[in-house]
């Protein structure tokens, strides 16, 4: 009997209470946090209503696919932007593969896609990107990347003509960063800052954007 | 053995009972207190402003009452409600909706108790950043023409400026009066 309800008690411990320190103290359901206690740091993540931080908790890697309508010539960008963030994580973070076969609007479809978009709002014409996000309690189900290829030029990593052009492994590895769940960083030496004039590379993760994904990854 | 199995236990509640009590005592706010006689006059008069909350939405119309809001544009300048939308985020950023009411209007009709705001403004910002109406204005943020409207929102802020704002945060709203109570569905 003691036993059942030392193990039975165990268990609770182990199913829904989550961790303290900078990870805040939630509780827990499977690998979701269901339940902030106190206050969570947000560690640069977006957070829900009820103050969790959204990630994609133990799902990854996060799998991107780009869509037809991105130029082939940029996958190996496309795919070194994943790398980036896998190696500076150490670990499998995010795969990237195309797939033609999806014609998918961007939405909430569970498809993590990449569009390349020629379309693009006028008034929105000052964004290189857009990343949406979508969660349930505080674990992401889908994240899409939006490329304004209207308003914008890019340049794959290699390419020497930079000028008046947007590094498309920095920009990718920005949106990326969105995708998993981080926000903005109003630090310069974060790839997670707001702006990224033309023919400028940010494409290393600073100590802030991996102090910060080590929240949740 | 059985010894152990029943310290172990003891030990366990203990350790959940010491970070459930360090967990609560983090943010001795009005959202927190266990009594409100533990409260200064000004938690105090917080709290029943937010107690007064009479939160309503209906297929035309999101109202939120309050008995003190004559009062509360006696000292304040304006009154504004931050709608933020639920479960998605754009580069980060969750679409939310900012409703800032007059006070200098709504003291003009001293029988007034609500602040409306009509669900055709706020499906309307889909396609402008901003409406301007008479007595109040509203301003879209990471809400998008290219995208779908958000479906499910909160009202997740009450900010009162002025000389000497303060506002009734999410966190507040969310402890005093429930997760649950200024959701609602634009569809």
């Amino acid at each position: 009997m003691f036993k059942a309800f030392y193990i039975s008690f165990l268990l609770i411990l182990v199913l829904f209470l989550g961790s303290c320190g900078k990870k805040g103290l939630t509780l827990k359901i499977g690998d979701q946090d269901v339940l902030a206690l106190g206050n969570v740091d947000s560690c640069n993540f977006v957070q829900s209503a009820s103050g969790l931080r959204v990630s994609w908790k133990s799902s990854t890697p996060v799998k991107f696919i780009i869509g037809s309508s991105v130029p082939t010539k940029y996958d190996a960008t496309i795919v070194k932007a994943a790398t980036v963030w896998n190696n500076y994580m150490n670990r499998g973070l995010i795969s990237v593969h195309r797939d033609n076969t999806l014609t998918n609007s961007p939405g909430d479809d569970r498809y993590n896609l990449i569009y390349w978009v020629t379309d693009w709002p006028d008034e929105q014409a000052m964004e290189q990107a857009r990343t949406g996000i979508r969660w349930d309690v505080s674990k992401l189900r889908d994240a899409d990347i939006k490329i304004n290829a209207d308003n914008f030029e890019f340049y794959a990593d290699g390419e020497t003509n930079t000028t008046g052009k947007v590094s498309l492994l920095s920009l990718m590895i920005h949106e990326m960063g969105h995708g998993i769940g981080l926000k903005h960083i109003n630090d310069i030496v974060s790839v997670m800052f707001t702006h990224l004039a033309t023919g400028t590379e940010r494409s290393s993760p600073a100590k802030v954007d991996t102090d910060s994904l080590g929240c949740e990854y | 053995m059985k010894k152990f199995l029943i310290l172990f236990a003891i030990l366990d509640f203990i350790f959940v009972g010491i970070i459930l009590k360090i967990s609560s005592e983090q943010q001795r706010q009005v959202a927190s207190v266990s009594t409100d006689s533990e409260l200064t006059e000004g938690q105090q008069q917080k709290l029943e402003l937010m107690k007064s909350f009479v939160f309503n939405k209906t297929d035309s119309e999101v109202v939120l009452r309050t008995n003190m809001l004559q009062a509360a544009c006696a000292t304040f300048a304006t009154i504004e409600l931050k709608f933020k939308a639920q479960g998605l985020a754009f580069s980060g950023e969750p679409p939310s909706i900012s409703h800032s009411f007059s006070c200098e209007e709504i003291k003009k009709d001293n029988s007034l108790d609500s602040m409306v705001t009509l669900v055709a403004d706020l499906k309307s910002l889909r396609n402008q950043p901003a409406i301007k109406k008479p007595s109040s204005l509203l301003r879209a943020f990471a809400i998008f023409s290219d995208e779908e409207l958000p479906n499910e929102w909160r009202l997740s802020e009450i900010r009162f400026g002025g000389t000497d704002s303060f506002s009734v945060s999410e966190v507040e709203i969310n402890k005093v009066l429930g997760e649950d109570i200024f959701k609602f569905s634009l569809h």
